[in-house]
């Protein structure tokens, strides 16, 4: 086979994965174009075209380091870019020109690749979570002037009528990992998986005013879920119904807010406020 | 603007430019003595070439597709030349590889529309290659006031009709061409372990008084294949073949393709320091 033809399908190959995939199912569309098939290592090449898409990813690196790094340690990068340049190519969709354009479609294929039922997965997907958490909030340059400048509410008396809403910024997340635990285990020279804890939580990603720096906070259930329907449109009491059935015992749910206002990521609106933001 | 000296003593140590690298500098001044830069990239933000302040330039190249049947344009050899000029490179390092082919659609056959990539493929291995790499080589004379030196591919997978090995084949294109070389050991390395063969057997073979510049980066094993990875530290086996290498070669720069990297800045700085040694040592 001449090098000329021999280039030729192997950078078609490498520019359209899903042509492997064809080429894998029906060899005679490999022969038509004057090739061997049995010369051709497709399986290879279909993971080389990973490479050069994981190549082409380089920039996303930037927020998102220790996912590169974890899914280098766990040895499943290229299996994962390989997959990845396949769906786009067969999609016919091109890459992002923006990194952070380009970072938010690779999330997306990960979420629908991983298997979470595997812990190194859930492990890429509580990191890759934690790294973007921090790099959207960071990129933040304003904030719903209302929210920043809402008062802190510490002793502030509130009522089941209230509209509880966040102030600033949020990014929540269930993990199986505790992210740090997991980040400070990617920063060491040895890396080992079993090392690292299974450790199941609720975790918030918060940052106040363009002012503030990220807090990281540690919820239980409760709070987590209220945080995530706080959205200054609903009442306490019905925030509550939809997490617990029930609008008895309005006062011990109450008391369970009151660490979220002390600490100032929640606030509420009086209840005749008609647009508390 | 600083210029790179290649008739110096001793090789210079380079880093690869990637995000960090000023950082890098900032908190490490001296320690490394030029910087690699992809030519595409400063192609494509020329406010890098702000790096020229501080240290001299080396330009990479990706553009060129030496070993391919698809001559660059005229644009993209007006662009490198005109870099090379600015910068008063040493050398271009462009790869022994191809980045560009003809498609292979019926309508890409008809428009005679080429297949162009972003990344630099392992070229068919035979004689056919080695004389494609000649005249390409043949028709960028005049065009750039410095020479080219070519870096060894990687290689994966077997390459169809190939007919020699990846030493061979270098042997045959520094004969035919007399061309000078860029040894990456890490593609040297990985193109030894996915071919079965001793790395250290395959570098006696290797003409490396040929050797100009060397790079020295990681590598990963995936998918029961090894693969070029700057954003992992050289294994030990690198630091071995690169004390052989200087048995015989007399390189005058060695750049630490560490552009990507997410480990720990005290590897960087122990692997920078162990390259030194080796360097001072030969």
């Amino acid at each position: 086979m001449n090098a000329r033809k021999v280039h030729a399908i192997l950078a078609a190959g490498v520019q359209a994965p899903d042509l492997i995939e064809e080429w894998h199912r029906s060899p005679d569309t490999l022969r038509a174009l004057g090739a061997d098939p049995s010369a051709f290592n497709l399986a290879a090449l279909r993971n080389f075209a990973g490479l050069t898409v994981k190549v082409r990813h380089n920039p996303v690196r930037q927020d998102l380091p220790l996912t590169f790094r974890l899914m280098s340690l766990l040895g499943i990068e290229i299996e994962i870019f390989s997959s990845y340049a396949t769906a786009r190519s067969a999609s016919g969709k091109p890459f992002a020109t923006w990194a952070a354009q380009r970072a938010a479609e690779f999330v997306a294929f990960l979420e629908g690749w991983l298997d979470f039922e595997q812990p190194t997965h859930r492990a890429v997907w509580d990191i890759v979570r934690h790294e973007q958490a921090l790099s959207s909030l960071l990129k933040i340059d304003k904030l719903n002037p209302s929210e920043e400048n809402a008062e802190n509410q510490p002793g502030v008396c509130i009522s089941e009528n209230d509209r509880p809403f966040v102030r600033g910024a949020v990014r929540l997340f269930e993990m199986a990992f505790h992210p740090r635990a997991l980040a400070a285990l990617l920063l060491r020279q040895n890396f080992d998986f079993n090392a690292l804890d299974v450790a199941p939580g609720y975790y918030c990603y918060w940052r106040k005013s363009v002012a503030d720096p990220i807090q990281f906070l540690e919820l239980d259930a409760l709070a987590f879920h209220f945080l995530s329907l706080a959205d200054g449109t609903q009442r306490i009491k019905d925030v509550q119904f939809l997490l617990t059935g029930s609008r008895q015992d309005t006062f011990t749910f109450l008391e369970c807010l009151k660490p979220l206002i002390g600490l100032g990521v929640l606030a509420v609106s009086p209840y005749k406020a008609m647009n508390p933001r | 603007m600083k210029f790179f000296d290649p008739h110096g003593d001793q090789p210079r140590i380079g880093l690869a430019y990637g995000p960090g690298l000023i950082e890098f500098l900032d908190a490490n001044p001296g320690l490394i003595e030029y910087v690699e830069m992809p030519l595409e990239q400063l192609r494509h933000s020329p406010e890098l070439g702000a790096i020229q302040d501080r240290l001299p330039l080396v330009l990479h190249c990706a553009s060129l597709s030496v070993a391919g049947f698809i001559t660059p344009s005229q644009q993209t050899l007006e662009a490198v030349a005109r870099e090379a000029s600015r910068t008063k490179t040493p050398w271009i390092g462009e790869h022994l590889a191809f980045v560009s082919a003809d498609g292979i659609s019926e309508e890409a056959e008809r428009d005679n529309a080429p297949t162009n990539l972003t990344y630099t493929l392992c070229p068919q291995l035979s004689e056919e290659t080695v004389q494609r790499v000649a005249e390409n080589l043949a028709a960028f004379t005049g065009h750039f006031d410095v020479p080219i030196i070519l870096e060894n591919s990687p290689q994966y997978f077997p390459i169809p009709g190939s007919t020699m090995g990846m030493v061979d084949f270098i042997r045959r294109v520094v004969e035919v061409c007399n061309i000078n070389l860029l040894l990456d050991l890490s593609h040297f390395l990985i193109t030894a372990l996915n071919t079965k063969t001793d790395a250290a057997a395959e570098l006696e073979k290797m003409p490396l008084e040929r050797v100009v510049e060397i790079h020295v980066s990681g590598l990963t094993s995936q998918a029961g294949v090894v693969w070029d990875d700057h954003a992992a530290p050289a294994p030990p086996e690198m630091f071995d073949l690169l004390k052989r290498v200087l048995k015989r070669a007399r390189p005058r720069a060695l750049t630490m393709e560490y552009n990507w990297t997410a480990f720990p800045e005290t590897l960087l700085l122990s692997h920078l320091s162990e390259t030194r040694e080796i360097l001072s040592a030969r």
